[in-house]
């Protein structure tokens, strides 16, 4: 993609206009541009280098097993079941047929067993106080696949500082996650997908509680996410005017924090929380990126950083909801200072980011190292990252079911190519006459 | 010549850079304090990285496996001892007449341990007096005749005794303890066992089985 807009681009940059008038900024970008041929040719060529196909990895549809837990509150007892698939009892050596099913003569003593152990595995407490289930039984599925645990027990109050200790299963060596749902009757029910090991999970947490846990979660987008990181990057550590820097880095952190706000919130149409919206989200994002880390070669004062700071900001905080609503159920009846708590721990950990990022780039021209390499260095493993999280994105899109989305990457790297043109044929038409220049001629210098 | 004037900074500018580098260091540091903060109070789900889809943490269980896990640490000394002075492993009629817990049934629920041997390991298995609790493997595993000695250093599986001979030591627990069959269990991992671990694993050392 970034290969087409190149080439689009330095096609339009070989228009010139007459000397006296004002070129448009995208036609006095390229314009420089090519009038640094030897530097820019090496410039080029080591993004080409970074810009090369990478491998795609295909997402596959996720059909693993489940094992589903349903936790429901009427009035002072709760109900709890358990689904297992056959394959994650498979260890209490059940017998059976070829077909997976549940079978044998003694199957009834052994699924007792079964579902006295799982009782004693989920380990369900109120206020770190063990409930004792008043009463298990277990049973078999109609298609005799899986085993149901059926128990019930007694709790105070409304529920509250009702926990379990809730983990993944294991069958065949591969690991079967947990979907608990806990439905308090006064509040809809919440759903938590438990993929590793034994977690103590709080139904109803404390504000303290749900804070603490969000804020972890801030700082683990922060950090190992990378996206976040790249996007600071890429604004702080080239020379640019402080001006032209806080007006980017305040429209990416507030555009980031309105995306995830709104995302996040109930106010947000099914379409943007679904999963199709958080990768198409990704692919803007990382497109946006790239066209930074672009214009960050060409033009390192470019009046459109704001507006793609924006728009990267905009997307990026559409993934940030998702992620903030993958892990909602954890929240409990604290959602919203959660949610203010995800958001400001990014947004201040951006900044802290930013403040580091900018000091450091200050300090390499003064050790010697020519202004060039951090913004080259950076672009380059910046759009690195970018192509690869967009070709990863866009192959999982290309599901089959939608010719739109299938041919997103297309159609976005087309929108890009024709925004970019639009607003050169603008500027260039705002600006005065054109005149052909021919080719090797020196270019004169104009005005940002 | 002609003189050009050149005013410094001075002491205000000092001062300034002085008062940004202070704020910046500042800056990295409350970031880091509250950084680990965060971290500090978290379930530390890095330790668990390591960690096999069969292997757990102890710190993970409910609080009567944790104490039958240490229970089983404790008394795992205690036949190291014996084996060192006698030459052989105890049997596990032997620790229980001496009261030596988990293996004289103390703790919840009660288990009924049994020894079993096969070559260079022996299997202490107990099992639950009530089925539906979980079955304890405590495997020890001592080093094949003519076998080089293992450099790994001394942690939860790797214990050595003053004649310097290392061992494998595993601890394993199965959910469904009446469900398990009273026999020496030669790959715990493929029947349903897990493997517990008091503290996670050395990405280095190699892990066997």
């Amino acid at each position: 993609m970034a290969s087409t807009i190149f080439q689009l681009l330095a096609a339009r940059g070989r228009v010139r206009r007459s000397a006296p008038a004002r070129p448009g900024g995208a036609v006095l970008a390229f314009r420089r541009f090519a009038s640094r041929a030897r530097s820019t040719t090496i410039r080029t060529a080591a993004m080409a280098l970074a810009l090369l196909p990478l491998a795609v990895s295909l997402a596959a549809h996720d059909l693993s097993p489940l094992v589903e837990l349903t936790a429901r509150l009427v009035g002072d007892r709760l109900q709890v079941e358990v689904r297992l698939p056959a394959a994650t009892i498979a260890d209490a050596n059940l017998r059976q047929d070829a077909a997976g099913r549940i079978v044998g003569g003694d199957v009834d003593t052994a699924l007792a067993i079964v579902g006295r152990g799982i009782a004693t595995d989920l380990a369900f407490e109120q206020d770190r106080n063990p409930l004792i289930p008043i009463d298990t039984t277990t049973t078999r599925t109609p298609d005799s696949l899986s085993a149901v645990v059926a128990m019930t027990y007694q709790v105070r109050g409304g529920g509250e500082g009702l926990s379990a200790r809730l983990h993944a299963f294991q069958a065949n060596g591969e690991v079967i996650k947990l979907r608990a749902t806990y439905d308090p009757g006064s509040a809809p029910p919440r759903t938590f997908l438990i993929g590793g090991a034994a977690e103590r999970v709080i139904f109803e947490p404390q504000t303290r509680e749900s804070v603490q846990r969000f804020a972890r979660l801030g700082t683990d987008v922060l950090l190992q996410g990378g996206a976040l990181l790249f996007a600071v990057l890429c604004l702080a550590v080239p020379r640019r005017r402080p001006g032209a820097l806080r007006q980017a880095v305040l429209w990416l952190l507030a555009a980031e924090s309105a995306g995830a706000l709104w995302s996040a919130s109930p106010l947000a149409p099914a379409l943007i929380t679904s999963a199709t919206a958080d990768l198409l989200a990704t692919t803007i994002a990382a497109s946006a990126l790239i066209l930074i880390t672009a214009q960050t070669l060409v033009n390192q004062e470019s009046r459109w950083l704001s507006s793609l700071a924006l728009i990267l900001g905009a997307a990026s905080g559409v993934g940030l909801g998702h992620a903030f609503l993958e892990q909602a159920a954890y929240a409990g009846a604290h959602s919203g200072a959660a949610l203010l708590t995800f958001v400001g721990v990014l947004v201040l950990g951006q900044l802290w980011m930013v403040a580091l990022a900018a000091s450091v780039a200050g300090l390499l021209p003064r050790w010697g190292v020519p202004a060039v390499v951090a913004p080259l260095a950076v672009s380059i493993f910046v759009a690195h990252n970018a192509l690869h999280r967009l070709a990863a994105a866009g192959a999982a899109l290309a599901t089959g079911d939608s010719r739109l989305l299938d041919h997103w990457l297309m159609i976005l790297t087309l929108t890009w190519a024709a925004a970019i043109l639009a607003i050169g044929l603008v500027g260039a038409l705002r600006s005065g006459n054109w005149t052909p220049v021919a080719p090797g001629s020196a270019l004169g210098d104009a005005s940002r | 010549m002609t003189g050009r004037e050149v005013r410094s900074a001075g002491s205000a500018g000092a001062a300034s850079e002085r008062f940004r580098i202070i704020g910046l260091a500042a800056l990295v540091i409350g970031g880091v304090a509250f950084y680990l903060f965060v971290r500090g109070t978290s379930d530390d789900e890095d330790a668990r990285r390591n960690l096999l889809p069969y292997q757990v943490l102890a710190r993970t269980l409910t609080e009567a496996e944790r104490q039958t896990h240490a229970a089983i640490r404790q008394g795992l000394l205690v036949a190291e001892n014996d084996r060192a002075r006698l030459g052989q492993w105890p049997a596990a009629a032997a620790l229980r007449d001496h009261a030596v817990p988990p293996f004289d049934g103390t703790g919840a629920p009660g288990l009924k341990w049994q020894e079993f041997r096969r070559g260079a390991t022996i299997n202490y298995l107990g099992v639950p007096e009530d089925a539906s609790g979980p079955a304890w493997l405590l495997a020890v595993q001592e080093p094949e005749p003519n076998t080089p000695p293992d450099p790994s250093p001394n942690d939860d599986e790797h214990h050595r005794l003053p004649d310097g001979t290392t061992l494998h030591i595993f601890v394993w627990m199965h959910r469904f303890g009446g469900r398990v069959a009273p026999a020496f269990v030669p790959q715990p991992q493929a029947d349903g066992w897990i493997q517990v671990f008091s503290a996670p694993p050395n990405p280095v050392t190699p892990v066997r089985p």
